[in-house]
């Protein structure tokens, strides 16, 4: 729990999140000297769709890591709630229940983290959501086998590709998703105790805090929003397979650590995480417009991701406090 | 404040890195001919990319070669998005899934964009042309008759194919299960298993020996696809085209 300090104009500019922003800023104006067709509304409008499915993980797993607590078991969510919305839709379940399907398992995976987690306390929550990790897309590889489903009714595309009038119905879902989630991080009783939790966990379940209870919440909430992802990926792709989103968990991690959230629990903040977000999504657009090879790409990210993890420790030393 | 100024310029020091490698390719006034093959590390689309490099070139246009590195249609979707950015002239397309690209090509053609599919085809709303480098059916019968030399005319076969949505991969399979259907001589051998490797070579090799153990009377593999000349399948009983 932070302490209550005088504002002070000096330290409100020397948060991780203004380095973020500066980056941030630094990114693009590269980007914009890297490629002329950078700057263009339409295309980092459209930009914008390719990386906002897993965003909406990001919200939680934020949480998650504030806990000190880790879910790689994310990714195999997605694709296990997509596998069984798209065959349910193709056994005559009517679309808008399949959707709720797909929502519903989700969220029962996640229940599932959250228990095991809770019941088995020596377990950290790595190994435990390594093998729900398995288990999750084993179970979509025995539902579908290699085979791909689809053929979605056609508004089923708008949640991926529509927009509301010049804006992406996507980004609005996830500014909602955003104002929510930091909402209950920042501005409640239930968000301090995350962060008390995250600090020292003993402590926290000494002071009458149901720490068991939250966990569990936050890991279901967790495959709920994993279900969410899984809805707007499958709508952009139209078809669904059990591979789809592979190496999502990474993906996710990566952005929340970027955001400044610290991997060792009880520090960090929701809009860090929602700057890396975007951060990490138009490096990699700028990067694509001038044709950088895959594996090129992705040595520039995990440089950034060493820049974030080292550069906290200089500034979050009590000198330069 | 000084360690700030360390961070800024480890910032910078990234940036500064992407900007070296980007003065290497700065854009010149040629129109801009692009390819999207499936996946990298694919010995046949290396082939292929440059094929179409050369060919661009001979045509006075710029080549642009991108694969993703997973045989994804969510990747491709992103490149699509990318070089609909840069104002491509043309977008050749090589699809890992033929219906999962269909909005993003769509959005290629309105904006000007020539776009053709070749080797592994969209479906038609998605592209203007598909150039086949090779007939489907003659691929198909022809592995079907090819193996069934090899194993004696009888006995039982499978495939180990690409991914389960590549196109050419698929419609190759389908010709392969008619001539055995339709061909009198192939009556005796069977077809009992239809293996996606993705073409990568660790899941081939792990599907391949998935085959192997649940069919021990296994005489034969047609493998349609790169990773048939790869060394670890080498090894394996097979017939490759």
């Amino acid at each position: 729990m932070e302490l209550q300090q005088p504002f002070s104009l000096k330290r409100f500019f020397l948060q991780w999140e203004w380095m973020l922003v500066l980056i941030f800023v630094a990114v693009n104006v590269i980007n914009m000297n890297l490629s002329p067709y950078y700057l263009d509304a339409e295309g980092l409008r459209d930009a914008t769709m390719s990386f906002l499915d897993k965003a909406f993980i990001v919200l939680p797993m934020v949480f998650i890591i504030i806990l000190g607590d880790i879910d790689i078991s994310v990714a195999s969510i997605v694709a296990l709630a997509s596998v069984v919305m798209a065959v349910s839709f193709q056994a005559g379940v009517p679309m808008a229940a399949a959707m709720v399907i797909c929502l519903l398992v989700g969220t029962a995976c996640g229940f599932v983290n959250g228990w095991l987690i809770v019941r088995f306390k020596e377990l950290s929550s790595v190994i435990v959501t390594l093998a729900t990790m398995i288990i999750f897309r084993g179970i979509a590889y025995i539902i579908l086998e290699d085979q791909s489903a689809g053929k979605f009714p056609a508004w089923f595309k708008f949640l991926g590709w529509g927009y509301i009038g010049e804006v992406p119905f996507m980004l609005i879902m996830f500014v909602l998703a955003v104002l929510f989630f930091s909402w209950a991080l920042h501005k409640t009783a239930f968000g301090r105790r995350v962060y008390s939790m995250g600090n020292n966990v003993t402590a926290a379940r000494f002071s009458g805090i149901n720490v068991d209870g939250i966990r569990i919440l936050i890991f279901t909430v967790a495959g709920l929003m994993s279900g969410v992802t899984a809805l707007f990926l499958t709508s952009r792709m139209g078809s669904t397979r059990p591979n789809v989103a592979t190496g999502y968990e990474l993906e996710v991690i990566t952005m929340v650590v970027l955001g400044g959230v610290s991997t060792s629990g009880g520090k960090g903040r929701m809009i860090g995480a929602v700057i890396a977000v975007f951060l990490i999504g138009y490096l990699r657009y700028g990067l694509g417009l001038i044709n950088i090879p895959a594996q090129i790409l992705l040595i520039v990210i995990g440089s950034l991701l060493v820049a974030a993890v080292l550069v906290p420790n200089f500034k979050w030393s009590p000198r330069a406090r | 404040m000084k360690k700030i100024l360390t961070a800024v310029a480890i910032a910078l020091a990234i940036g500064g890195l992407t900007v070296a490698h980007a003065a290497t390719t700065a854009p010149s006034g040629k129109a801009k001919y692009a390819i999207i093959f499936k996946n990298t590390g694919n010995p046949y689309g290396e082939k292929e990319m440059a094929g179409f490099k050369k060919a661009a070139d001979e045509v006075g246009a710029e080549a642009i070669l991108k694969a993703p590195d997973q045989p994804t249609a969510e990747a491709q979707i992103q490149m699509i998005g990318e070089l609909i950015a840069q104002k491509v002239a043309v977008i050749a397309m090589v699809g890992n899934d033929p219906d999962a690209l269909e909005p993003a090509l769509k959005k290629a053609m309105k904006a000007g964009i020539k776009v053709l599919s070749l080797d592994s085809g969209v479906n038609p709303a998605s592209r203007m042309v598909h150039i086949n480098q090779a007939d489907p059916e003659r691929i198909g019968r022809v592995q079907v008759q090819a193996i069934a030399e090899m194993i004696g005319g009888s006995g039982e076969i499978a495939v180990l194919s690409a991914t389960s949505q590549a196109t050419n991969q698929n419609l190759w399979i389908e010709w392969m299960k008619k001539e055995l259907a339709e061909n009198p001589k192939m009556k005796n051998i069977k077809l009992v298993k239809v293996a996606y490797g993705d073409d990568l070579r660790d899941k081939s090799v792990a599907e391949m020996e998935g085959l192997l153990k649940t069919y021990p009377n296994l005489k034969g593999v047609i493998a349609p696809t790169t990773v048939a000349l790869q060394p670890p399948l080498v090894s394996q009983p097979r017939a490759r085209c």
